[in-house]
């Protein structure tokens, strides 16, 4: 029996009555059990879309090396005094070059599953995040969190699941050697908190000073029996349904065994100070990216959660950029979208570089964040983390998937080796072309889970990380 | 086309580019040492109907030809499209639409659905029904994922932990919310004893009819043994009787019979078969209300009332003249033409000052009140195409140039504003329509062509191909017609081009933000065009009066209905079928837009269940 199984059977006997098994064991939260990794030392894991692509030819590194050998090419200029805290990988791919259309949504679909999206359907696997969450999410009150500033994506052919999220809970199978796979299938986009109050309120819930311990005692286990009450539901409902049907119905069981999780846990005692509420209503440009980015960074410092997945911008975003002043000054176009296809000429060009330029000027101040403040062992919290940076396109104005960058930022415990810049070789066979897949079994093995393949083609760990 | 017969779109699927028209430039990414990108093969450019072999041609691939949406996950082959044909003019797929002799007998298949969650405005409007409350908890939830254009469709629509945490807060929310003593007066509806002296029983009584209702069919006593649970829990936990029943309508709020608009199939159903009067009671209620049942409606399926086509109808009837079947002009209509997302358009603050918040929420005033006209009249829904009325409120009037003399406005502010002779013409006009297919600082003919093809005729048009970039190279001494005259000579834009530029170009007399001008910069506006049959026109009234004699328009519009009332992709064998048959029935009545929507739901397609795999 596996560490899974006694997970299930502590659910169901905590439940009450008798359920039948879930149809796919991977759409519940298996933290604790499975892929469960120690708590300490802590793990961090935080992937972060940004949206449009980069100005490739400006964006990767001249040369590979490490320390004086390698300096920030001309898009990172922003995150000069981070040097120290990156570790840029070129020469990866990821899926396809371009076997199909849709490009935002393959390159946002896959950035974080190494898989290629499913036209019209949630088929794909679970993305790193949320592999990573089930190795360390129960070590904090909150398993993950998803976090972005809007959701004003469409399809891209493939569906506006595919635009609009990053994170994917999919099929999750232990294998008798210990190993974990984790292949295409069924599964939930978990979408994404857009308000920076909204995501306060998740993360500070339950802190109530003016809550008795025993009235709060009594309200979770109140709370508790209505989840009871529904299971039974669920069960004969599941019986009368086809198999496509379940699957949305288990969805909304994974829900409430992740809420019967939660009020099983003793109330955190949070070591921080609750901070002030953001304000209801922000501009992106003016308040809410600010306060995203200062929530997570909060998130990570009160140990609230160790995984994080957050979207500048949808994929294909097309929010009006006239608030970067280069962009106003030149007039005309200024949506994001639009300038990034720049033609290598003109103003658009220009706006361009100004736009990438800006985007990682907010990221840099983010990364500050984490460098500045202490983690509980007295190391600066990006010690203890990975940051993944990367975007929907690999070239803005290509829109291409060719010689994608992945920017790391943080050492993980000293797990990750930076101020380096690794550079794998594009090469005509994609079949030997070294890919995202493979990049995030290495990552993945860092957390403790090891997986021999990932994705449509990760077929072997890369030793990117030292 | 044979191979394109079953072609059906997906609505307006991908093509959101900002200047999604080409130069014919091809830009392989050159500049990357040891990238030899099979694409980027100069072999391989500039003729996207030669694509890769053995990858399918993916610039006329059917978005909708993998498996069916509700079919089984993971045997469909995403990388399908149609075979290349080689042959440029071939890439645009034609919808089947508008066939000149529609189908004589009705389709027989109505197609399977994936089950449907309740979306963000059903969920609002569901709570306020069941509870008389005013809260709107779902506005805060995740958003919900777009099928077409609607969040109506059960295969985009899933739930994730975070979307049940909410349905948890906003359960317990309504639940305080009823039990509020400003409630009292609607909490007697529910609260129908005391459970402090009433006990269980009482406490049964209420779940029961509770449950009833928010089910959208009598709950079965297990279903009810189960709901219980929170009164049981109540009393071993020393909590109050009322704290035991407020959590057990808490559940009811959050189970799967209340969350999801379920239907099922009898055991070993093969066929097409017809759905239970209570599973078709909750399609009519939220296709015509966007919200539950009301107990008329739960009565005629509890009395087996909702069988015949004259209860059906009547239930139609009386269900359109309700007030809640706003939400089709909300909803429906309101993502079919966007006027929905209006108010959140951004345009250029400096070049476009007449825009303000206040101007957008006219203009979806406008566009609502519009649709309404036609949802009250028995004008054709051909007519949306040349009407000469619109709706207008005094700052609306003023940018449109139209008379607010003797104009007496109804609640909202807005009147009918005659507009004949002014230069204003029916639903291509309506400022929201102008300016959402609009870039901050100018109009974009392609999102404007784009949107009058996909949206009014379901053609589908497939992204540039392969290597193409897709920007203008702006010129300042050339107009943007010049512009993209430019791109359409290119082989490889021309076929796409050809038809959204000239439908664009043809509302060129209407700004960024929908106002009428007559020169873009320093030179004449000139907003002619041919459609592709050779029909010549002349701006907006013009092309709308040629769209009207469009066959594909009718058709279209049935399709957009059914995908929202369905609530699924209408990619299905007999769904071209279905839109033709329906639309000719609609026609034979007298075409209007309650004709469509009578002949939607009043057809198999509605009342009828297709067991998926």
């Amino acid at each position: 029996m596996t560490r899974q199984d006694l997970s299930r059977r502590r659910f169901i006997s905590s439940a009450g009555v008798t359920i039948t098994l879930p149809l796919l064991p991977s759409l519940m939260y298996s933290r604790r059990a499975g892929a469960a990794a120690a708590c300490t030392p802590v793990k961090r894991l935080l992937t972060y879309m940004f949206p449009n692509g980069h100005k490739l030819d400006e964006h990767v590194p001249a040369t590979p090396g490490a320390g004086a050998a390698w300096t920030l090419p001309p898009m990172l200029v922003p995150m000069q005094s981070l040097k120290s805290d990156l570790l840029f990988v070129s020469g990866l791919e990821n899926q396809q070059r371009r076997r199909q259309l849709g490009d935002h949504a393959i390159g946002s679909g896959s950035l974080f599953t190494a898989r290629m999206p499913t036209l019209q359907q949630q088929v794909t696997n679970s993305s790193v995040d949320q592999v990573v969450a089930d190795a360390v999410g129960g070590c904090t009150a909150i398993p993950s969190l998803q976090l972005g500033t809007h959701n004003i994506a469409g399809a891209d052919q493939f569906g506006t699941y595919y635009t609009r999220n990053i994170s994917w809970r999919g099929l999750s199978m232990p294998n008798s050697d210990g190993t974990m796979s984790y292949p295409q299938g069924a599964a939930t986009p978990l979408g994404k908190e857009i308000s920076a109050k909204a995501a306060f309120d998740h993360l500070f819930q339950g802190t109530d000073p003016a809550t008795s311990t025993a009235d709060a005692a009594m309200r979770r286990a109140l709370k508790k029996s209505v989840l009871d009450a529904v299971v039974p539901h669920g069960d004969a409902l599941k019986l009368t349904l086809n198999a496509s049907d379940r699957i949305k119905v288990d969805q909304l069981f994974t829900g409430i065994r992740a809420l019967e999780d939660e009020l099983q846990k003793a109330p955190t005692s949070q070591s921080c100070a609750k901070p002030a509420a953001p304000a209801a209503t922000q501009a992106f440009q003016s308040g809410q990216l600010e306060s995203m980015h200062e929530l997570m960074a909060i998130a990570f410092q009160c140990d609230i959660t160790r995984v994080i997945s957050f979207m500048m911008g949808d994929a294909q975003n097309q929010r009006d950029l006239s608030f970067i002043p280069e962009i106003s000054a030149l007039g005309g176009d200024s949506t994001d979208h639009t300038i990034s296809h720049h033609m290598n000429a003109g103003s658009r060009l220009t706006k361009f570089r100004a736009a990438v330029l800006w985007k990682q000027t907010q990221i840099a101040s983010f990364l500050t964040k984490l460098k500045t403040r202490t983690d509980a062992d007295g190391q600066p919290l990006l010690h203890n983390t990975l940051v993944l940076i990367s975007s929907d396109l690999s070239d803005g104005n290509a829109h291409n998937h060719d010689n994608y960058p992945m920017l790391v930022a943080g050492q993980l415990g000293g797990l990750v080796t930076t101020d380096r810049h690794v550079q794998y070789p594009v090469l005509k066979d994609y079949t030997m072309q070294k890919t995202f897949g493979d990049f995030y079994i290495t990552l993945l093995g860092m957390y403790g889970v090891t997986v021999k393949t990932f994705g449509d083609d990760g077929k072997e760990a890369l030793a990117w990380n030292h | 086309m044979e191979s394109l017969k079953g072609l059906k779109t997906l609505g307006r699927v991908g093509l959101l580019l900002g200047i999604a028209s080409c130069t014919g430039k091809v830009t392989g990414n050159k500049s990357l040492p040891g990238t030899n990108n099979p694409s980027s093969d100069p072999s391989a450019t500039g003729s996207p109907g030669t694509g890769n072999p053995g990858t399918g041609n993916p610039g006329i691939g059917n978005p909708g030809t993998g498996t069916p949406a509700t079919g089984n996950p993971g045997t469909g082959n995403p990388a399908t499209g149609n075979p290349a044909t080689g042959n440029p003019a071939s890439m645009v797929p034609t919808s089947g639409l508008g066939s000149l002799t529609p189908p004589a007998n009705a389709p027989t298949n109505p197609g399977s659905v994936a089950l449907r969650r309740l979306n963000a405005s059903e969920y609002n409007n569901t709570v306020r029904d069941l509870l008389g409350t005013q809260l709107t908890p779902a506005t805060g939830f995740p958003s919900d994922d777009l099928g077409g254009e609607f969040t109506t469709v059960g295969s985009a629509l899933s739930l994730s932990p975070n979307y049940v945490r909410e349905y948890e807060n906003a359960a317990f929310a309504l639940m305080d919310d009823l039990f509020a003593p400003a409630a009292a007066a609607r909490q007697k509806t529910i609260v129908t004893c005391s459970v402090d002296t009433g006990g269980d029983a009482c406490a049964r009584m209420i779940v029961t009819a509770f449950a009833r209702r928010a089910f959208r069919r009598p709950a079965t006593a297990a279903e009810i043994d189960a709901l219980m649970t929170p009164v049981a829990a109540a009393k071993t936990l020393g909590a109050t009787p009322t704290d035991g029943l407020k959590s057990a309508l808490a559940a009811v709020l959050m189970s799967p019979y209340f969350i999801f608009k379920v239907e099922s199939d009898p055991a070993g159903a093969a066929g097409p078969h017809r759905l239970t009067a209570y599973e078709l009671a909750t399609r009519l209620s939220y296709a015509l209300w966007g919200s539950m049942p009301d107990d008329m409606l739960l009565a005629a399926a509890d009395a087996g009332q909702l069988t015949t086509d004259a209860q059906l109808t009547a239930q139609i009837t009386r269900m359109l003249a309700d007030a809640r079947s706003s939400a089709l002009l909300d909803e429906f209509a309101g993502a079919w033409l966007d006027f929905k997302n209006v108010e959140a358009h951004e345009a250029d603050a400096t070049a476009f000052k007449t825009f303000t918040p206040a101007v957008a929420h006219s203009m979806r005033l406008e566009a609502r009140n519009f649709i309404q006209d036609f949802m009250t009249s028995t004008q054709p829904v051909t007519a949306m195409l040349t009407a000469n009325f619109t709706y207008v409120d005094a700052s609306l009037a003023k940018l449109y140039g139209l008379s607010a003399t003797g104009a007496k406005p109804g609640v909202d502010g807005t009147w009918r504003a005659d507009t004949t002779g002014s230069q204003r013409s029916g639903l291509l006009t309506l400022g929201s329509l102008l300016a959402t297919t609009s870039l901050p600082t100018r109009t974009s003919p392609v999102k404007r062509g784009d949107f009058i093809f996909s949206r009014l005729l379901c053609g589908y048009i497939p992204p540039p191909p392969d290597n193409v970039s897709t920007s203008l190279t702006v010129d300042a001494s050339l107009t943007l017609r010049a512009t993209l005259a430019l791109h359409r000579a290119n082989p490889s834009c021309a076929p796409c081009h050809n038809i959204m530029d000239p439908l664009g170009l043809g509302l060129e007399n209407y700004d960024a933000v929908g106002s009428y001008r007559t020169m873009e910069g320093a030179v004449p506006v000139d907003a002619t065009g041919k459609l592709s049959d050779g029909t010549p026109f002349n701006g907006a009234k013009e092309l709308g009066a040629a769209l009207a004699k469009d066959p594909r328009f009718s058709p279209c519009m049935t399709q957009k209905f059914m995908t929202y009332a369905i609530g699924r992709l209408m990619n299905q064998p007999d769904d071209t079928d279905w839109a033709n048959y329906l639309a000719h029935q609609a026609q034979a009545a007298n075409g209007s837009l309650s004709s469509v929507i009578r002949s939607v739901l009043s057809s198999e397609a509605f009342r009828s269940r297709q067991p998926a795999l």
